[in-house]
């Protein structure tokens, strides 16, 4: 899955969640969270972190970082933080989130199921004075802060890289993510807006990858089969099975996006004549909401409560953005932001910029 | 609608109220009873690690944690006991939050208009249900399925994501309270109070009766298919009535939201006694039967464990139930019932 905090639609949502061990070893070490760096300056709060899907490895890493951030400098000593996963139905997390409410945290930080149907508990929430910080999937409760990747930001970046890698002139695929799901069409909408810009290029296929390397394979397959003058590839997933599809095919490898998955920086750093640059959502976001949430309790509150993480961007080369001249772009190098012996699934990059994470600890072994 | 041309006999086959073997009747309630015990030790195990456990307040939390499960589990319990199942109430459940989420509004008066067409939606999904069953004599279960899978389908199509919204006064009722207790205690006090009302009427009667002995009861003149157009309608409308509470809740329709639901329903009557074979239990096994799935919830979360441990407890007990209920069961027959 791309961008796997975000379970989009009703076929993820039917996926039953499975009891992993990983993520039940990760809660209940939360209990002995609190390390022994006590805090010499500011107090400790109580922060509950409410997550309703372990199902994947993005909020497994999520939860692991979250709960190092608790343990590592700059934040240890200053959170009691307790992870409480939930069943993925909203009744679950909203007596979940009720039963929170009555521990009286200083904040509860939310991975939420649903964008709308956790406000009235939200804010009674805010009503008892906590701080609420929705995160990843974020609800519209206007006393949440809602902290998330920039999604314009993304594909727009990516968009701008493929066009550059063409020298404005070719024809690509576009993956259109999973039917129905809001944050497919917002990547898609994303790559097309900036292509426009570049009457050259021209979109000859579209494709469902639905965020999982079988149907990137496939759906890259039959589109090579009618198309084969591709030169280059938009997707919304590992990226890793489109470049499979066209060596399969006896095509040379063609410029492709992505996103960041240990598994896509291995592949294009690995593969000869590879181009990619890859996009993320950051497994680290769940660390940025108690950093957030510590931040807003010291008094120092954000202008707005949308609050965008801007993770770096990994390519197979530099790359310097004109549409963001801010944006960082990590040059894939294995063994530094890439592992060949790291699981497939892990997102990079892993360490925010204000915390040291190692590869070992973003991967749980 | 005509149940019985001749009503008399049908009381022979319902469970023995008036049974003055003693014995008897503790068997029969046993599965009932071994519930009552395991909430009544959930909760004093609750108390020594939760404060103000047997307070007005925990009860109005509890109930509202629980109501939606309720009201959507009084009618499996109604379909249980007549020995069908009803998997059609996730898709209405879905259903009824997605059109009060679109289509309510401001103004109260459309809001009013339109919690009628949803409730009226429920029974004719359900008296659908009914029909099939009856008519083409199809396996519950299938029919169900199949209405669950039209009827969450159409919540799809008519709202792809979470979203609409509820007026502030709906949200507001489901959220406030009267005398002490919130609108949730005073909603199960009302379904307790049909309830008692329902068991003792000729409907009640013969979807027991047929329950218990679909033969005995259809040649004691009970006509199945009303029998059956009854029970599932019922629960098409308590799966509505369900979901206009879920709404107060969420403020916002969900099209997949009451898939959660289904197996949930089932569990609770399970739990509290009522048998998956028709016949026995009623709304006090289903109420129990919640409220262990409730105070397990909150356990796991006093006791600082993964809500993970939720499922698997709530399964646990769950098979002490079905065992206590198989037991009675053999017992009752070697008794010589």
């Amino acid at each position: 899955m791309m961008n796997p905090g975000i379970r989009p639609g009703a076929l993820a949502r039917s996926v039953c969640a499975a009891v992993s061990a990983v993520a039940l070893g990760a809660a209940l070490a939360a209990g002995i969270a609190a390390g022994p760096a006590a805090a010499a300056e500011g107090k400790t709060y109580k922060i509950y972190l409410s997550n309703n899907f372990v199902g994947n490895d993005w909020r497994q890493q999520m939860i692991r970082i979250a709960e190092l951030a608790a343990k590592k400098a700059p934040l240890a000593g200053r959170v009691d933080l307790k992870v409480e996963n939930v069943e993925t139905t909203v009744q679950a997390q909203i007596n979940s989130l009720n039963n929170i409410i009555r521990a009286k945290p200083d904040a509860i930080l939310i991975d939420a199921g649903s964008d709308t149907a956790l406000n009235p508990t939200i804010e009674k929430a805010c009503a008892a004075g906590i701080v609420v910080v929705s995160f990843d999937q974020v609800v519209t409760a206007p006393c949440a802060y809602a902290l998330e990747s920039d999604w314009d930001r993304i594909p727009a970046l990516m968009a701008e890289w493929m066009a550059k890698e063409l020298g404005g002139k070719g024809k690509v695929f576009i993956d259109r993510g999973l039917a129905g799901a809001p944050i497919s069409a917002r990547l898609q909408e994303g790559y097309e807006k900036v292509l426009k810009n570049h009457p050259g290029i021209e979109v000859i296929g579209y494709y469902n990858g639905e965020y999982a390397l079988g149907p990137e394979q496939a759906g890259v397959a039959s589109l090579l089969a009618a198309h084969p003058e591709v030169d280059g590839i938009l997707t919304q997933g590992y990226g890793s099975g489109a470049i499979k599809a066209l060596q399969d095919a006896g095509r040379k490898v063609v410029p492709v996006t992505a996103f960041s998955y240990n598994v896509t920086g291995v592949t294009c750093a690995e593969t000869e004549g590879a181009k990619c640059i890859l996009g993320s959502n950051p497994g680290y976001l769940g660390a940025e909401a108690i950093k957030l949430a510590v931040d807003v309790l010291d008094g120092k509150k954000p202008a707005d409560r949308h609050v965008l993480v801007y993770a770096d961007f990994l390519a197979t080369d530099e790359f310097k953005s004109e549409l963001y001249p801010d944006a960082k772009v990590q040059k894939i190098a294995l063994g530094t932001n890439a592992w060949k012996d790291r699981p497939p699934g892990l997102t990079l990059p892993i360490s925010p910029d204000w915390m040291e994470v190692t590869a070992e600890e973003a991967a749980g072994n | 609608m005509t149940l019985a041309a001749r009503s008399e006999p049908v009381a022979a086959d319902v469970r023995p109220r008036a049974a003055r073997d003693w014995t008897a009747l503790v068997v029969d309630r046993a599965p009932f009873l071994v519930a009552c015990a395991m909430l009544l030790i959930l909760l004093g195990i609750y108390s020594t690690l939760q404060r103000d456990v047997f307070t007005l307040e925990e009860l109005n939390l509890d109930t509202t944690a629980s109501l939606t499960l309720l009201l959507a589990a009084t009618g499996q319990t109604i379909v249980l006991v007549r020995g069908g199942i009803d998997l059609s109430i996730g898709g209405m459940i879905s259903l009824g939050t997605v059109i009060a989420g679109t289509q309510f509004g401001e103004d109260p008066a459309n809001a009013a208009l339109w919690a009628v067409i949803i409730l009226a939606i429920g029974v004719g999904a359900g008296v659908a249900n009914g029909l099939l069953i009856s008519v083409l004599r199809l396996q519950p279960f299938l029919v169900t399925l199949a209405t669950w899978s039209i009827l969450g389908g159409t919540a799809l199509v008519i709202l792809p994501s979470d979203g609409g919204s509820i007026p502030s006064g709906w949200t507001w009722f489901g959220n406030t309270g009267f005398g002490g207790l919130s609108t949730s205690v005073w909603i199960l006090a009302a379904l307790v109070l049909f309830w008692l009302w329902f068991r003792a009427t000729r409907l009640g009667i013969a979807i027991r009766a047929t329950g218990s002995n679909e033969r005995s009861a259809y040649l004691s003149g009970v006509s199945l298919t009303a029998v059956n157009c009854a029970t599932y309608g019922l629960s098409g409308l308590f799966s509505a009535l369900a979901a206009l509470y879920l709404v107060t809740q969420t403020g916002t329709g969900s099209p997949t939201v009451g898939n959660g639901y289904i197996l949930n329903t089932v569990a609770a009557a399970v739990i509290g006694g009522v048998s998956l074979f028709g016949g026995r239990g009623g709304l006090a096994s289903t109420i129990v039967g919640a409220f262990i799935l409730t105070i397990i919830g909150n356990l796991v979360f006093v006791l600082s464990i993964s809500s993970y441990w939720q499922p698997i407890a709530s399964g646990v007990i769950l098979l002490a139930a079905v065992l206590a209920s198989s037991l009675a069961e053999k017992s009752a027959r070697r008794g010589g019932m």
